[in-house]
């Protein structure tokens, strides 16, 4: 009862946001924001429930970014199945990343996701005929959205990017959930627990890793997509590896494997980077040592303390780095 | 026909020769104990028939179909239940969890279908906790059923595995010291669920180092020793050969 009155009143708060704010400066950084609900959720799917370190994430941001905006641009496909198809590729890249790199041990597999990212990044930077090089490609144009009975409409207003990408969040947030709760949360809990048990009971673990990564893939890809139509650039930044610092510190303080906490991490590191101006040299110095700081004095982060303080016998999140 | 089966069970490790052409059998309906010395191959056994760890040499059979090097949860879903030494349960999850975890992947993986939560899918998941209520039932665990694993006693632990091991109605029970470390009184429980068990048709092997668990309990007695099958035989057979006594009872 409780927790529905608290998700209408989110509902409602988060429905009136574009009439309350009235900064453009402010409802970018919340559609920023949004973005990076995504993002760090499908992060959060490998690193916190799968409790494998993947350094892939990037790539997968970067396949949605470019595929969406080349098939709309050079195709003219109808933005929403570019967008679609910009989540299944990152799909398929990942289930092929990850059939040898799931077989790997731990460490081996963080190796082999970052070499991947690296890789990626050199792709898009070298296949210049298809992505213009460094350079990038500009001018990606805005999402048209075919709705029935209402025609077609622009997402062109800061307003209806922010409802376009509270819709996407929600569901992202909808779909972690229910898979968390199902029999196949369940089953990657018990992978991540205790591999050799989980295998006894009848758990084929490398088939349920390679789910989670390429759902993880799956919503990195849509982000990538959502970013490149809403800033209207796509370009090798996209697989940058400041991402990774930036994810895994929204989801180690945040609280691996919950939502809530993954959620609030994502909105904090979206708000806090972008009011504090914090130069990029010492940006880096300052996240590593909040990383530090977090993974000793409270390893299972925001979300796990909250939990904690609802429900002192659920069962205490932990993501890799008590993995281990 | 052996309802399990190893013909010539060879396993290396790095020149070590933990099991030297073992041949030994299970039929249905038996309770079958695998006795000998510490470091005879006895886990390593289990390890092998359940596809943790891979064979070097000969087969394993299991109603007659070859499942050496078969991958572990590819034996499990064929019926071949198992228990651990060292106990391995989720110990965050709760017992009712751990045991629901126990069967669902016997009832067929629906990935989408159990994400959405699908009628089919809720009958599933309340046919398997039914059946998880009547086993915690049957060992007396039931007041316990929504508390973390990690909160049990080590012998409430040790009944959670096993009926974990239960759980999924398995043609065979491969149990790994059941007895071990808890008090006598829950060994006379153990042993009592062990037996009734049976007799409603579970087929179980036992490794066990308490020789009185082993002499009431099974209907044969297979010893190891160094990797080697040294004797075979009733219970009472066992007690007075010789080779046995001096490789376990320490002559």
């Amino acid at each position: 009862m409780l927790t529905a009155l608290l998700l209408i009143g989110a509902g409602i708060l988060l429905a009136a946001m574009p009439y309350v704010v009235t900064s453009s400066y402010v409802m970018h950084i919340l559609i920023l924001s949004g973005i990076y609900i995504i993002f760090a959720l499908s992060y959060d799917i490998v690193v916190g429930y799968l409790g494998m370190l993947s350094l892939a994430h990037p790539a997968f941001y970067g396949v949605g970014a470019y595929t969406s905006a080349l098939l709309v641009m050079r195709l003219d496909t109808p933005f929403i199945l570019a967008f679609a198809v910009a989540g299944i590729l990152a799909l398929i890249v990942a289930l092929v990343v990850g059939y040898p790199a799931l077989r790997l041990s731990y460490h081996s597999f963080a190796i082999v996701t970052l070499a991947f990212t690296l890789i990626m990044r050199v792709v898009w930077i070298n296949w210049e005929s298809l992505t213009r090089g460094p350079m990038g490609i500009p001018g990606v144009p805005r999402p048209r959205l075919d709705v029935p009975f209402l025609g077609q409409i622009p997402i062109d207003t800061p307003a209806r990017y922010y409802y376009f990408i509270l819709i996407l969040a929600t569901l992202t947030c909808l779909f972690v959930y229910l898979m968390i709760r199902s029999r196949v949360g369940r089953a990657l809990l018990s992978i991540r627990e205790n591999e050799v048990l989980a295998e006894t009971l009848g758990v084929n673990a490398f088939k349920y890793r390679m789910i989670a990564f390429a759902m993880g893939a799956f919503f990195a890809g849509l982000a990538g997509s959502f970013t490149a139509h809403y800033i209207t650039f796509v370009g090798p930044e996209f697989t940058d590896f400041y991402y990774i610092t930036m994810l895994l510190i929204m989801v180690i303080l945040g609280g691996s494997g919950t939502i809530h906490g993954v959620i609030l991490g994502a909105i904090v590191f979206t708000f806090v980077p972008e009011y504090l101006r914090i130069t990029p040299e010492f940006r880096d110095v300052i996240y590593g040592v909040i990383l530090l700081l977090t993974i000793i004095f409270m390893p299972e982060g925001i979300g796990g303390k909250i939990n904690d303080l609802l429900d002192s016998r659920r069962l205490k999140p932990h993501g890799f780095v008590a993995n281990d | 026909m052996a309802l399990l089966q190893t013909i010539d069970l060879t396993k290396n490790f790095f020149g070590l020769t933990a099991l030297h052409r073992v041949n030994f059998h299970v039929d249905r309906g038996e309770i079958v104990g695998l006795i000998g010395p510490n470091g005879s191959g006895k886990t390593t056994l289990f390890n092998c028939a359940t596809g943790v760890l891979p064979v070097s040499g000969g087969r394993i059979k299991f109603k007659g179909e070859d499942i050496a090097n078969h991958k572990t949860h590819e034996i499990a879903l064929k019926g071949v239940s198992r228990t651990f030494q060292i106990i391995r349960i989720f110990p965050k999850l709760t017992v009712m969890e751990n045991m629901l975890l126990a069967i669902q992947q016997h009832q067929g993986e629906r990935i989408l279908s159990s994400i959405l939560h699908t009628p089919r899918v809720r009958r599933l998941e309340r046919h398997a906790r039914q059946r998880a209520s009547e086993l915690l039932d049957f060992v007396g665990l039931t007041p316990l059923t929504h508390d973390l694993a990690a909160h049990l006693s080590y012998g409430q632990q040790k009944l959670l595995e096993f009926i974990m091991a239960i759980m999924p109605n398995p043609e065979i029970v491969l149990l790994d010291e059941p007895a071990a470390a808890v008090n006598p009184t829950m060994i006379k429980k153990m042993m009592g669920h062990i037996v009734q068990l049976n007799k409603e048709g579970y087929t179980f092997c036992i490794i066990e180092h308490n020789m009185d668990v082993v002499m009431e309990l099974c209907h044969r007695v297979v010893v190891l020793n160094y990797g080697e099958k040294i004797a075979e035989g009733k219970p009472q057979e066992i007690r007075n050969n010789r080779e046995v006594i001096e490789a376990y009872f320490g002559g």
